[in-house]
C-alpha cells in the first residue's frame, strides 16, 4: 500500500538526521544555558533570556535570513569560519540541522530550565558537605535529578526540529538530497496545483514519523522517571 | 579535637553573636526555635558566611574575615546530618553511604570502616533500598552514616531527631552515642530538646537571640537557676549525675549514688557501674527540720539551706547543698515563715520522685 | 468597559473589512514589482487610492485564488497558471491580455572581478565546478526557475548543473544570496539584477533559449467597479512606458 518513492524515503531519512542532529549537538548547550538561567543571578541575564526567545517570537523566515547574515559562507561569522577552518554550513544538511537547533533551542531551555529551578538545592548543599565540587555536584545530584526535564526537553525540540521550514528554506535553501527534508518537499508540493496527492502523502508520511518519534520518546521518558522515583 | 568560633551575621530578625570554644565530645547547642542555631552550624560548614569572625576547626582556620580565609565547603570536612536526612533520592542507600566515602573518604585514611559504620547504625539490611522506602528513623541513620563515611573531622548534626516521633527518637539516640565512643567524632549537636541534650551532651553552649548565654558542662549550664528561663525546663530542678551501684529485682528498685548519698528508685534493666543523670524537680521536694520517720519516701537527705529566693509569689524556691549536690525544693511562703527556713539552716529533704533520663552509657 | 472594547473592536473590524472591500486587489507576480510600484502611483494620481496589490509567486498565488482569494486581477509571470485559472473558471478569458515579456540574467557578486562569459554552456559549469552553487528559483513553482531551467536544458547542460543548484522558494531570496556573495552565479530577471550595486550581470540568455516569459494580466471571476478600468490602465501607453523604463521587453 505504501510504497515510497526515492524521494518520499529522501525526505524521510533526511527529517530524522537533520533534527536528530539538531537535537544532539545543541543538547549540552541547551543544559548549561538553562542551568546558568536558573542557577545565576548576573547583569544582562534578562537580556540572555530575552535573546534566546527570539526564535519564538520572530517569524521563521527572519530567523533563518539571520542565520544566512551570521552564518553564511559569506556571513559575518561563517565567512570567518570558512576561511580559517574551511568549513561552513551553507547549502548542506549540516545547515538544515543548524536551522532547525535554532528554532528548537528556546523550547529546550525553557523544559530544562523550570525542571532544574525545581531541583531542592538543599540535596546539592547536602553533596557539598560530603566533599563534591560544585561541577561534581552539577553531574552528580543536578544533572541526574533534572533527566526527566531533560527528556522533556529534548521531545519538544525534536517535534520542533521536525517540522522546521521557514528558517530552513530561507538560509539553505532547497538542496536536492541535502535540505528536502519533509516540511520542504510538502512545501514544494503544496505549490504545484496538481500535486495534491502527493502532498497528502507527505502529510501522512509526516504524521507517521512525528507519532513514531513521540512514542519513543515516552517510553524512554518513562524509563527515566522510574529511575528517580521517589522524587 | 578543638573548635572555635567567633562570628557575626546579621540575619534580619537578629544578629547572631556568637563566641565559644570546645574539645571534643558532643557538644550541644541548646536554645529555643530561633535562637540562631541552625544558622551557627551552617556557618561551621561553610554553608552560610560570616559577616565578620573567626572559626577554627581542629586547628585549621576555615574562616577568617580579616585574613580573607574562606574554605569551600566541600574542602572543610566537616560532616553534615540535616534535620530532614536530605538523602539522594536517585540513588540507593548504598549508593548515599558511599557518595561522601567515595569523595573523601577513601584517599584520606581517616575515614572509618564502611562495615563499622553499618553495623554501629545497624542498617545493614536497607543497602540496596531505594531511599523513598525507608521510615523517619532509617533515614536518619543512613543520614549520620553517609556523613560518617565522608571521613569528617567533626560531625554536626542539625536537630537530626526533631522530625521524628518519640519512638524513633529513643532508637536513634542510642545509635548516636555509639558513634562517639566507637569513631571519636568531635560532634556539635544542635537542638531545642533538654531530653536529647541531656541524653547526649557533654558540654553545653546554651544560646539565646542569636547570642551565647552559657557555655559549660551540661549539669552546670542546667542547674543554673538565672538560666531556667533560657532553657525552658519550666519549673526549677536539679540535674544530677549519678552511678547505679545496686539493683534489688525482688523490688525492681536500683540505688544510684551521687555526690550526696544514695538513690533509691523504681527502675528495672539498669545494669550496676551505669552513669546517668537524674532530673529532680523543685515541686517534688519537700522540707522537713527534723528526720521523719515511717514515711512513704524513700529518698530522704540531709542537707544545708544555701538559699532562699522570696520574691512575694506564694511559692518559694529553696536551694540545698547536699553532700556538694545542689537540690531545689519549692515550697509555700507560708512553710518557710513558719519552719523559720534560711540559709545555713539544717533540713532534711524529702524527694518524691526521680526522673531518670533514659540512660546512655556515657565515659 | 468591556462593552465599550467589544464596539470599539467591531467598528474598526468592520472599516477595515470594508476598506478591504472597497480596495481593488491586484496579485501581482513577485517580479512585476519594480513596474508595479510606478503603476500603482500613476493610478492614484487618476484620483483613485482603493488599490492593493500582493506579490507572490505566480505558481502560489494562483493557488490562493483558486483557493478563494479575493483577488480582482491577476498579474502573472507565467501563462500556464492564466491557463488554469481559466480552466478553473476563476478567470474571464475575454479580459487577457499579454502585456510584456521579461529575460533572463546570470548574475554574480558585485565583488566577484574578472569573470566573463564567452559561451554559456561552457562557462555555466565551468564557474561552478569548485563546490560554488547556481541558486534559482525552484522550477517546480516558480515561474524564473522553470523558465532557467528551460535555457539550462536548451544549452544541454541542465542535468551537469542540477546537483549544484540552490532551489529558492522565490526570485528574491536567489538574488539575496547572490547579493550576499553566498553563491558565485544565479539566474534571476534581468528586471531584478538591473541598477543593483550589489550584484554583476554577466550575461542577458537570449530569449529563444526559453519560452517566453510572457507577463500576462486577467480579470478573476470576482468583479470589482473598477477592473476593466485597471485592466485597460494596465495596457495603456503610459503604462507600457513604465514597463520599458523598468527594463521589461514591451512589442512595439
Amino acid at each position: 500500500m505504501f510504497d515510497l518513492s526515492p524521494a518520499e524515503f529522501e525526505a524521510v531519512l533526511l527529517s530524522l538526521k537533520v533534527s536528530l542532529w539538531a537535537v544532539g549537538v545543541s543538547l549540552p548547550l541547551g543544559i548549561a544555558t538553562a542551568w546558568v538561567l536558573a542557577r545565576l543571578e548576573f547583569p544582562g541575564k534578562t537580556l540572555l533570556d530575552a535573546l534566546i526567545h527570539v526564535p519564538l517570537v520572530v517569524p521563521p523566515v527572519v530567523v533563518g535570513y539571520l542565520l544566512l547574515l551570521l552564518l553564511g559562507r559569506n556571513g559575518y561569522v561563517g565567512g570567518w569560519l570558512y576561511e580559517t577552518f574551511g568549513i561552513t554550513v551553507a547549502f548542506s544538511w549540516q545547515g538544515a540541522a543548524v536551522a532547525a537547533a535554532v528554532m528548537a533551542f528556546p523550547l529546550m531551555v525553557r523544559a530544562i530550565r523550570l525542571s532544574i529551578e525545581a531541583i531542592d538545592t538543599r540535596l546539592e548543599q547536602a553533596a557539598r558537605t560530603l566533599g563534591a565540587r560544585p561541577i561534581d555536584v552539577f553531574f552528580s545530584i543536578t544533572l541526574p535529578l533534572t533527566g526527566s526535564g531533560i527528556v522533556v526537553g529534548v521531545i519538544l525540540a525534536f517535534a520542533r526540529a521536525l517540522g522546521e521550514f521557514g528558517a530552513t528554506i530561507t538560509f539553505v535553501s532547497a538542496i536536492p538530497g541535502e535540505t528536502t527534508t519533509l516540511p520542504v518537499s510538502l512545501y514544494t508540493l503544496a505549490q504545484i496545483p496538481g500535486e495534491e496527492s502527493g502532498a497528502i502523502r507527505l502529510v501522512v508520511l509526516s504524521l507517521i514519523v512525528a507519532f513514531g518519534a513521540m512514542f519513543a520518546a515516552e517510553i524512554i521518558a518513562r524509563r527515566v522517571r522510574k529511575r528517580i522515583a521517589g522524587t | 579535637m578543638s573548635l572555635s568560633v567567633d562570628i557575626r551575621k546579621n540575619l534580619g530578625a537578629f544578629t547572631v553573636d556568637a563566641r565559644f570554644a570546645c574539645a571534643g565530645g558532643i557538644t550541644a547547642l541548646f536554645g529555643k526555635s530561633g535562637a540562631g542555631k541552625t544558622s551557627i552550624v551552617q556557618m561551621m560548614a561553610g554553608l552560610i558566611r560570616p559577616q565578620n569572625g573567626r572559626i577554627e576547626i581542629g586547628g585549621e582556620t576555615v574562616f577568617d574575615s580579616a585574613k580573607n580565609i574562606d574554605i569551600p565547603v566541600h574542602q572543610r570536612r566537616v560532616g553534615y546530618v540535616f534535620q530532614d536526612a536530605r538523602l539522594f533520592p536517585h540513588m540507593s542507600v548504598r549508593r548515599n553511604l558511599d557518595y561522601g566515602r567515595r569523595r573523601r573518604g577513601d584517599g584520606t585514611g581517616s575515614s572509618p570502616a564502611f562495615d563499622d559504620v553499618i553495623d554501629v547504625l545497624g542498617i545493614g539490611t536497607l543497602l540496596d533500598r531505594r531511599t523513598h522506602l525507608l521510615s523517619g528513623g532509617e533515614r536518619q541513620r543512613v543520614a549520620i552514616g553517609r556523613a560518617l563515611l565522608s571521613a569528617p573531622r567533626i560531625l554536626l548534626m542539625d536537630e537530626p531527631l526533631a522530625s521524628l516521633d518519640a519512638g524513633r527518637k529513643a532508637e536513634i539516640i542510642p545509635f548516636i552515642a555509639r558513634i562517639q565512643d566507637q569513631f571519636r567524632l568531635p560532634i556539635v549537636y544542635v537542638s531545642h530538646s533538654v531530653d536529647e541534650v541531656l541524653q547526649l551532651a557533654d558540654t553545653m553552649v546554651l544560646l539565646a537571640d542569636g547570642g551565647v548565654a552559657a557555655v559549660g558542662p551540661v549539669e552546670d549550664v542546667m542547674n543554673r537557676p538565672d538560666l531556667v528561663r533560657i532553657t525552658g525546663t519550666g519549673d526549677a530542678g536539679t540535674v544530677i549525675p549519678a552511678r547505679v551501684t545496686d539493683t534489688d529485682a525482688e523490688f525492681g528498685i536500683a540505688t544510684l549514688t551521687f555526690a550526696g548519698g544514695d538513690f533509691r528508685v523504681p527502675a528495672a534493666g539498669l545494669e550496676t557501674g551505669r552513669r546517668l543523670r537524674l532530673r529532680v524537680r523543685a515541686r517534688d521536694v519537700s522540707l522537713a527540720l527534723k528526720k521523719p520517720e515511717d514515711v512513704s519516701v524513700l529518698n530522704i537527705f540531709e542537707g544545708t539551706v544555701t538559699s532562699v529566693s522570696n520574691s512575694g509569689r506564694p511559692q518559694t524556691d529553696v536551694s540545698i547543698d547536699v553532700g556538694g549536690a545542689i537540690i531545689w525544693s519549692q515550697i509555700t511562703r507560708k512553710s518557710l515563715s513558719e519552719l523559720e527556713i534560711a540559709p545555713g539552716k539544717k533540713v532534711f529533704a524529702m524527694v518524691k520522685a526521680v526522673a531518670i533520663d533514659d540512660p546512655v552509657a556515657h565515659p | 468597559m468591556r462593552l465599550i472594547h467589544i464596539s470599539l473592536f467591531l467598528l474598526c473590524f468592520t472599516q477595515t473589512m470594508s476598506a478591504i472591500a472597497a480596495s481593488l486587489t491586484v496579485y501581482a507576480a513577485a517580479s512585476t514589482v519594480s513596474a508595479m510600484k510606478p503603476i500603482e502611483k500613476l493610478w492614484s494620481e487618476t484620483g483613485k487610492r482603493n488599490l492593493r496589490v500582493v506579490y507572490g509567486s505566480s505558481g502560489a498565488l494562483a493557488r490562493q485564488i483558486s483557493a478563494g482569494a479575493p483577488a480582482h486581477v491577476y498579474f502573472s509571470a507565467n501563462r500556464i497558471w492564466v491557463d488554469y485559472l481559466v480552466d478553473e473558471k476563476l478567470a474571464r478569458p475575454e479580459s487577457r491580455k499579454t502585456v510584456m515579456e521579461n529575460r533572463l540574467a546570470l548574475i554574480a557578486p558585485a565583488s566577484a572581478k574578472g569573470i566573463s562569459i564567452a559561451s554559456l554552456a561552457r562557462d555555466v559549469p565551468r564557474l561552478l565546478k569548485d563546490g560554488g552553487r547556481l541558486a534559482m528559483g525552484d522550477p517546480r513553482h516558480v515561474p524564473a526557475g522553470h523558465y532557467a531551467k528551460e535555457a539550462l536544458t536548451s544549452l544541454g547542460i541542465w542535468s551537469a548543473v542540477a546537483a549544484t543548484t540552490a532551489r529558492t522558494r522565490n526570485v528574491r531570496l536567489a538574488l539575496a544570496l547572490v547579493q550576499r556573495g553566498e553563491v558565485p552565479l544565479s539566474i534571476v530577471y534581468r528586471t531584478d539584477a538591473l541598477g543593483d550595486p550589489l550584484v554583476r550581470i554577466l550575461d542577458i540568455l537570449p530569449g529563444d533559449l526559453h519560452s517566453p516569459v510572457e507577463y500576462q494580466v486577467v480579470g478573476t471571476a470576482t468583479r470589482h467597479p473598477d477592473s476593466d478600468a485597471f485592466l485597460a490602465f494596465l495596457t495603456s501607453d503610459d503604462a507600457l512606458a513604465l514597463y520599458r523604463a523598468a527594463g521589461f521587453v514591451v512589442p512595439e
